[in-house]
This record gives C-alpha cells, sequence and structure tokens, in this order.
C-alpha cells in the first residue's frame, strides 16, 4: 500500500487503458498542445487506470481536487498500457490515493522525443468544449 | 538530394546570402525599409511581393507570398501571448512576447533559408504554447513528425526530435540563432 492510501498497489495489465483529462484550452486552434498534456506533475503523468475508472468518471474527478474544478471545461484522452510502456523510459506504475483507487503515474522523462510518441497513441475518450481559442 | 547536392547547395546559399548583405547595405538608409526587423533585410532584400505581418509595435516578419499559409498560421498563433497566468486551470505560466517572437522569428527565417537554398516550401508547422512558458512547433505528418522546442525568452537553445516512423531518426540542440539548420531536410524533404 501506498503511505497515503489504504488501497492495495496492483501490477497493471497491458492491455489496460490510462485515462487523463484534458482543459478545452489545451486545444490551441484545434490542435493538443502536446507539451502541456504530456508532462510531469511532481512524481509523473498523473493518469487514471480503466479497471477502476472511466472517462466520465476521470473526468468529474476533478470536482474533487483540492481546488475543485469545472468538469464541462474537461475532456478526456485514453492510451494503452502497453503503448505507453514501449515509449522510452516510460514506466506505468499504480499509484491509488484515498480519493482515488484508479491513480497512475506515467514516470520518465519527458523528453521531446517521448511526447512525439505520447501524441501518436492517445485516442479521445470525450472530446472536450471547443476553446475560446478556436 | 543526396549529400553532394546539398553541399553545393549550401555553398550556393552562403553565397547568394553574401551578396544580398552587400545589396542591402546600399539600402540601410532607404525609409522603405524602416519598419521591418533589420535581420529580414538580409533575407527578403531582393524581394517585392511579400506578406508583412505585424507581431508587436516594432517586430514585423514579412514573408514572400509563396509562404501564404505559413503566414496565416503565424497570424492565428499570435493569441498564444495573450494567455495569461492559469490560462489552462492548471497553473501553467503565460507567455513573453519575447518567447514568441524568438519562435516565428526562427520558422519564418528557417523556411526562407530552405527556400532559398533548395527550392522546397516547408510544411507549415502548428504552433503550440507548451511547457513553462516555452513554444512548440509541431509538424504532425503522414510520413514523418518534428517538434522543435523553442525555449522561454532568454534562453535560446532549442531542443528537437523527430522521424519518419521508419529508421530516420534525429534528435538534438541548436542554437536559435543559426537558422540553417540542414539536419531537419531529411524529414522536411518527405513528401506525402
Amino acid at each position: 500500500m501506498s503511505s497515503d492510501s489504504f488501497w492495495q498497489i496492483e501490477v497493471i495489465p497491458k492491455k489496460d487503458y490510462l485515462f487523463q483529462r484534458v482543459h478545452k484550452n489545451l486545444i490551441f486552434n484545434g490542435n493538443l498542445s502536446i507539451g502541456l498534456v504530456f508532462k510531469n506533475h511532481g512524481a509523473g503523468m498523473s493518469t487514471d487506470w480503466s479497471k477502476y475508472s472511466t472517462p466520465q468518471k476521470t473526468k468529474k474527478r476533478v470536482k474533487k481536487l483540492e481546488t475543485p474544478k469545472d468538469p464541462a471545461n474537461y475532456g478526456v484522452i485514453n492510451m494503452n498500457v502497453k503503448k505507453v510502456r514501449d515509449i522510452n523510459g516510460q514506466i506505468v506504475e499504480h499509484t491509488p490515493i484515498k480519493d482515488n483507487r484508479a491513480h497512475t503515474d506515467v514516470k520518465g522523462e519527458k523528453t521531446a522525443k517521448v511526447k512525439v510518441l505520447f501524441s501518436r497513441i492517445y485516442e479521445w475518450s470525450i472530446k472536450p468544449p471547443v476553446p475560446l481559442n478556436k | 538530394m543526396n549529400v553532394e547536392t546539398i553541399k553545393e547547395k549550401l555553398n550556393d546559399s552562403y553565397c547568394e546570402d553574401s551578396f544580398i548583405r552587400k545589396e542591402c547595405i546600399s539600402k540601410k538608409h532607404d525609409e522603405s525599409w524602416k519598419f521591418i526587423n533589420k535581420d529580414y533585410h538580409l533575407l527578403l532584400g531582393k524581394r517585392s511581393n511579400t506578406f508583412t505581418i505585424k507581431i508587436t509595435d516594432n517586430f514585423f516578419i514579412e514573408l514572400p507570398r509563396i509562404f501564404n499559409e505559413l503566414a496565416c498560421k503565424i497570424e492565428d498563433s499570435k493569441s498564444i501571448t495573450a494567455l495569461q497566468e492559469n490560462w489552462d486551470d492548471e497553473g501553467s505560466v503565460g507567455y513573453k512576447q519575447e518567447t514568441y517572437i524568438q519562435a516565428v522569428d526562427f520558422l519564418a527565417k528557417y523556411a526562407i533559408w530552405i527556400w532559398d537554398a533548395f527550392n522546397i516550401l516547408i510544411d507549415t508547422p502548428e504552433i503550440l504554447p507548451a511547457q513553462n512558458g516555452s513554444i512548440d512547433l509541431f509538424w504532425k505528418k503522414g510520413k514523418y513528425d518534428l517538434l522543435i522546442n523553442i525555449p522561454p525568452y532568454p534562453n535560446a537553445i532549442a531542443k528537437f526530435y523527430g522521424d519518419d516512423k521508419k529508421v530516420t531518426k534525429i534528435e538534438g540542440e541548436f542554437p536559435l540563432k543559426s537558422h540553417n539548420q540542414g539536419i531537419f531536410l531529411c524529414l522536411l524533404n518527405n513528401e506525402e
């Protein structure tokens, strides 16, 4: 178990998926700002494991953050775990927290190469609303 | 295009550039040049049929009309500088005007250099806000991807990665001042 969680840490199978929320403003002139989507926040890139989450749950979870946000401003992308692990130096690690059993970090440096490779494997589960900047 | 041809072109380009430099020295007091960034005098001195894109009150980019798509893309991307602190609700920083100028200045000079040296019209990249106030130039194409990350000003070393989705891969860093980066040609010359 992780120190701040009462959930057991599990090994994530390669066939599973990771969900990641994306703010609508990260679609800039109709294109995903990959430099801002595929980046680490502290320990890694924060995602949710499909075993314990769905795209809808991931989207709505922003309401429960320390600083609550409006889910209506977010979309959700998904990535296959095997494809993520195939990207240089990326480690998929289940890191459950008290309020989110699905929480999973994708650890590893997010270089220009890594960002390009992520841009090839993500798919939209829920598209965000059209942002202000088109 | 083989290596020898590229070398020949590089030499031609150097000579042509020198010629334009000489030509421009004689024009430097001409009033018609006063609103154009001085570096562009060197590259555009002998052209007349151009677009002028206003970036700030004292910085303009001038592109030959053949770069219509690129000019539109630059125009569209100007809103990057309007992004304020926490514009994505995730704590992202805003973008300095100087950083944006670094990005579009490099891109315009690079496109012109490729055109002058090799007669190749490069694909138009996406110009995207990126991490920590940097800006990405991203070519996501059928046959290749190329990402150049322009650092926040005053940093001036860009990082890049690109591949043709097969065996050709390029990765590294370069100073933004040297826009004549022949290394990208192995991807940008990859016709769809």
